[in-house]
């Protein structure tokens, strides 16, 4: 009796066994097989997560500012205040620029240099630390007019990545950083070409030359965005023994903390080499 | 029942908190409702919903890879609370 019991409970076990097995393997075909579809189900069900996910963290944000003291305030006023003076400074130097690029635009003839830009604004719903692979997912999609390849910048205007992949309503993007991504970029005011790697998390790494090895401060670029920087180098290391020196650079722009981001929808970049999106 | 209610933790751990704090609440669940084998499925939909094509350092699902060998494993220490529950 107590054997017959046995061998029931022990074959419903292999049953249910074999049945997790079976709607494991199908629930994995399944999403295989219509991957758009999920993942529209799984963006919609994670908006209102989102906007409860804001809501609090700008609540929670207004209770703090309260209990910040006065002296903290005046300093972080005076930081401010000579933020705001070294900004000046460079939008002086930007304006000039600009009016340089230009005329030096108008003498080659370079046509697309008075067209006007197609930029979507896109409010950003998952950024890191919640992804865990440097990618960004924005509420525009193919009915914005976006498009694999439209590169992504942050709300200072700095470049930060580019679409990589697009569905109806929302987007993935691809962030410069990307872990293994391969960039090429201008750095320095001696205009140095190298290839900078990206290390996660709005860092990027690059060797470079000793003999051309840039300061900490120098301004890297991606050509088709200057003079827009794209960072600034951070660190420069180096053993006496060695022919290359480590640069590290990160962005200038927080991503964990973006809320909404512009795509240029009538440029598309291609000098990207991401390892992870072959 | 218990289930059910730590796998709507996880769920709402997805959405809202950053990915280490599901992947911690994932590894809790392989002890506390053994076998938990939807630790396979959570990280398959994060590589689906996070990654681009599934790709992570050249490797395509690297989560679902990592799930998949965190609950092998867990595999003999998970039998072992089985048995003494």
């Amino acid at each position: 009796m107590n054997l017959q019991s046995h061998n029931r409970g022990s074959s419903r076990t292999h049953y249910s066994r074999w049945y997790t097995v079976f709607i494991f393997i199908a629930v994995i075909i399944l999403f295989t097989l219509f991957r758009s579809f999920w993942l529209q189900i799984f963006y919609d069900v994670s908006t209102p997560f989102v906007f409860v996910k804001n809501s609090i963290s700008s609540s929670f944000g207004n209770l703090t500012s309260g209990f910040q003291s006065s002296q903290f305030l005046a300093e972080q006023n005076s930081e401010l205040k000579q933020d705001i003076d070294h900004l000046n400074t460079a939008l002086l130097s930007m304006q000039a620029l600009e009016t340089e690029n230009t005329s030096l635009s108008k003498m080659v003839g370079n046509l697309s240099a008075g067209s006007p830009r197609k930029t979507v604004i896109a409010q950003v719903l998952f950024a890191p630390p919640s992804s865990p692979y440097d990618t960004l997912i924005i509420q525009a999609g193919v009915k914005d007019a976006i498009a694999v390849g439209n590169p992504v910048f942050a709300d200072d205007g700095t470049p930060i990545g580019t679409i990589a992949e697009v569905d109806g309503a929302f987007s993935k993007v691809s962030l410069y950083s990307s872990p293994g991504t391969s960039l090429s970029v201008i750095v320095g005011k001696e205009h140095l070409d190298a290839s900078a790697i990206g290390e996660g998390s709005g860092n990027f790494s690059m060797k470079i030359p000793v003999a051309d090895a840039p300061s900490v401060g120098d301004a890297v670029y991606m050509p088709q965005f200057q003079p827009t920087a794209l960072g600034a180098v951070s660190k420069v290391s180096f053993a006496p023994s060695d022919s290359f020196a480590t640069v590290l650079f990160s962005f200038p722009t927080n991503i964990f903390t973006l809320s909404y981001v512009t795509i240029d929808t009538s440029i598309t970049i291609t000098n990207t080499y991401a390892a992870s999106a072959n | 029942m218990r289930r059910l209610l730590i796998n709507l933790v996880i769920l709402v751990f997805f959405f809202t908190l950053p990915w280490w704090c599901t992947a911690v609440a994932c590894i809790a669940a392989l002890f506390l409702v053994p076998p938990f084998w939807e630790i396979i499925l959570w990280a398959f939909f994060a590589d689906m919903f996070y990654g681009i094509h599934g790709y992570l350092y050249g490797i395509p699902f690297f989560a679902t890879i990592m799930a998949i060998i965190l609950f092998l494993l867990s595999l003999p220490i998970q039998k072992r609370i089985m048995r003494r529950e």
